[in-house]
């Protein structure tokens, strides 16, 4: 007979409340974790779905997406007859806010030239940007319907397309609209500032037919260094691949959030420690009688460490089983993106067959000090 | 007073224990327990110790259960040295396992078992398969007549069920030596004659000496021999005759 299991029987109630208990805390864990594998996954996705072998941008600068860029947007149609360069898109990054239903509406606006790199899209409903204005594929938690009129600064548009997953490092909903809509959105002046600024002889915030950066696609027998060296020639450019690109997104824009959560994972599988050896503990002490008789009667502690062991490699591993079915249920209505690898939840659930021994050491000790004499007597 | 009584075959002894001593403390603490204890009990006698708390019973008891380590003289169970001057057995618990059984006063039956498992588990502590243990079980809970509670669980027995189940818990690795510390005092007259009587049964049937720590009165007629303690030595031995 397993004595772990009759006495998990013998107070199947407790021990469910607690498992359930423990998999609330689990299931944050693992939460803070998919939070994480969602930020990283929001951050690059943007970058990975350009499929860019080069990005272009201004000079110095680390951009488009850890900090601003500016190009004339011609630059491309230099690029785009480089040597080793098979395509050229010019892109347009911004996050705007617009009044909708009632309320602000955060995006992060992709302005991209149709046909040409960084303009591609999977749509899954409806179609994708066919007219050169005032169409716009949204993100599906943008929460636009197919059909709808939005207004974005002075302009209307009509959502044409609906996507999902694609989000920005920050986790706003991407609005993709073309090149031209999007420089107008970030560069167009209200008409009364531009009648001042004429009134002043000054021309009105300069060039518009700027871009954020150029995506660039290399022919497959070019050399991506030897690209991307050439254009750095150029010194008014900065090239890099798409791997540095990643490089600085994760480094640059995710690196510190990612160090908070893995920090706050931490903490809290600390925090389990410490809540799964107090339950031990205090299961055993339940059991100091019983544990006295054992030793009196003769059993052996191999018998007695392993009552305590079972219980509380059971209690983690019900308490994960169910902290990781809640977060399963529960993922999709977070505000931003969780995404739980396979890989990470079996990462955890070694820690937590870990945590699960660590936290039993004192429950161990205890039973082991017992006096067998304690059960005699009353 | 000593009144002999007088077997058909002569006990063959089982517990024999001679100076053992015993004090705790230390210093201007140490207190002494147990003084050249000389005690020979043989097969199928029911002996009780008795004296006032703090008289040295129960250490006397813990001691012959190679519970508590005695600080002088020797112990000898079922014909096996077992302490002279120091435990002469590196692994008392497999002893216990093997040679004593131990009845206690609230009955100690493990709460998450049956009571069938109850008595199952010492077979299985010795690495009887569990069908067997079960089988033993069943056999020693049907000799003290309380088979048919075999399933509940000890909250479900009455105290007399309770500590029938725990006495074939003590029974059940064939100990040739049943310790029990107060195995009456949670019971009412009636039942603690009961339990004497079976524990008496158990000593002739099966060859083994019993030892019972108690302050119950109404028992003392029922017990072979009784062995009278006062400040850790036995002051009087008085030998019953059976009635």
């Amino acid at each position: 007979m397993n004595l772990a299991w009759r006495d998990v029987q013998h107070g199947l109630g407790r021990f469910i409340l607690t498992c359930v208990g423990l998999s609330l805390l689990l299931g944050v864990v693992m939460g803070m974790v998919g939070i994480y594998r969602g930020l990283v996954a929001e951050a690059l996705g943007l970058v990975r779905s350009a499929a860019a072998d080069a990005w272009v941008v201004e000079a110095g600068k680390r951009g488009p997406f850890a900090e601003s860029s500016r190009l004339p947007r011609d630059t491309r149609d230099a690029i785009a007859v480089h040597a080793g360069v098979a395509a050229a898109g010019a892109v347009v990054y911004q996050t705007v806010e617009f009044p909708h239903r009632g309320t602000n509406l955060r995006v992060f606006i992709v302005g991209a030239q149709i046909g040409r790199p960084g303009s591609e899209v999977r749509v899954e409903e409806g179609r994708a940007i066919v007219k050169s204005r005032s169409e716009v594929v949204a993100n599906r938690n943008a929460g636009l319907a197919l059909g709808e009129r939005i207004r974005i600064g002075r302009d209307d548009f009509t959502v044409v397309g609906l996507t999902a997953n694609a989000t920005s490092s920050g986790g706003d909903p991407v609005l993709m609209v073309t090149l031209r809509d999007a420089q107008i959105v970030q560069w167009q002046f209200d008409p009364s500032a531009v009648r001042r600024e004429t009134a002043r002889d000054a021309p009105a915030g300069g060039s518009s037919d700027l871009v954020s950066a150029i995506i660039v696609r290399m022919r497959p027998d070019a050399s991506p260094d030897g690209v991307i060296g050439s254009i750095t020639r150029w010194k008014h450019l900065t090239a890099m691949t798409a791997a540095q690109q990643e490089e600085i997104l994760t480094r640059s824009v995710i690196e510190r959030a990612r160090r908070q959560l893995g920090l706050f994972a931490v903490i809290l599988l600390v925090v389990s420690t410490v809540v799964i050896g107090l339950i031990v503990y205090t299961m055993t002490m339940d059991k100091k009688k019983a544990i006295a008789t054992l030793k009196l009667i003769g059993a052996p502690d191999r018998v007695i460490v392993s009552l305590i062991l079972q219980q509380a490699l059971a209690m983690g591993l019900v308490g994960f089983a169910i902290g990781a079915t809640l977060i399963r249920l529960a993922k999709d209505y977070f505000p931003r993106r969780v995404v739980l690898e396979t890989s990470d939840t079996a990462i955890l659930l070694g820690i937590i067959i870990m945590v699960c021994l660590i936290a039993s050491v004192f429950g161990v000790r205890s039973a082991l000090k017992i006096d067998p004499a304690s059960a005699l007597g009353g | 007073m000593t009144t002999a009584s007088t077997p058909a075959v002569a006990p063959r002894p089982v517990v024999e224990i001679a100076r053992l001593s015993k004090t705790f403390g230390t210093g201007a603490t140490k207190v002494p327990a147990l003084i050249d204890i000389d005690l020979t009990i043989g097969t199928g006698e029911v002996v009780g110790l008795i004296g006032p708390s703090g008289s040295g019973k129960s250490t006397l008891l813990n001691c012959i259960g190679c519970i508590t380590e005695p600080e002088s003289g020797t112990i000898r169970l079922d014909g096996r040295a077992i302490f002279d001057g120091k435990w002469l057995i590196g692994d008392l618990r497999r002893l216990r396992l093997e040679t004593i059984g131990f009845i206690f006063q609230f009955h100690n039956l493990l709460p998450f078992l049956s009571a069938w498992e109850n008595v199952a588990i010492v077979r299985t502590l010795t690495g009887e398969s569990p069908e067997r243990a079960k089988a033993r079980a069943m056999e020693l809970l049907g000799y003290l007549q309380v088979d048919h509670r075999a399933d509940a669980l000890p909250s479900k027995l009455s105290g007399g069920e309770a500590q029938r189940v725990a006495i074939a818990r003590a029974l059940a690795n064939e100990p040739r030596i049943i310790l029990a510390d107060e195995p009456t005092a949670a019971l009412d007259s009636e039942r603690a004659a009961i339990v004497i009587d079976l524990m008496k049964q158990v000593a002739i049937e099966r060859d083994a000496a019993v030892i019972v720590v108690t302050h119950d009165e109404k028992i003392f007629s029922r017990l072979d021999r009784m062995v009278h303690l006062r400040d850790g030595r036995i002051v009087e031995v008085v030998a019953q005759t059976a009635s």
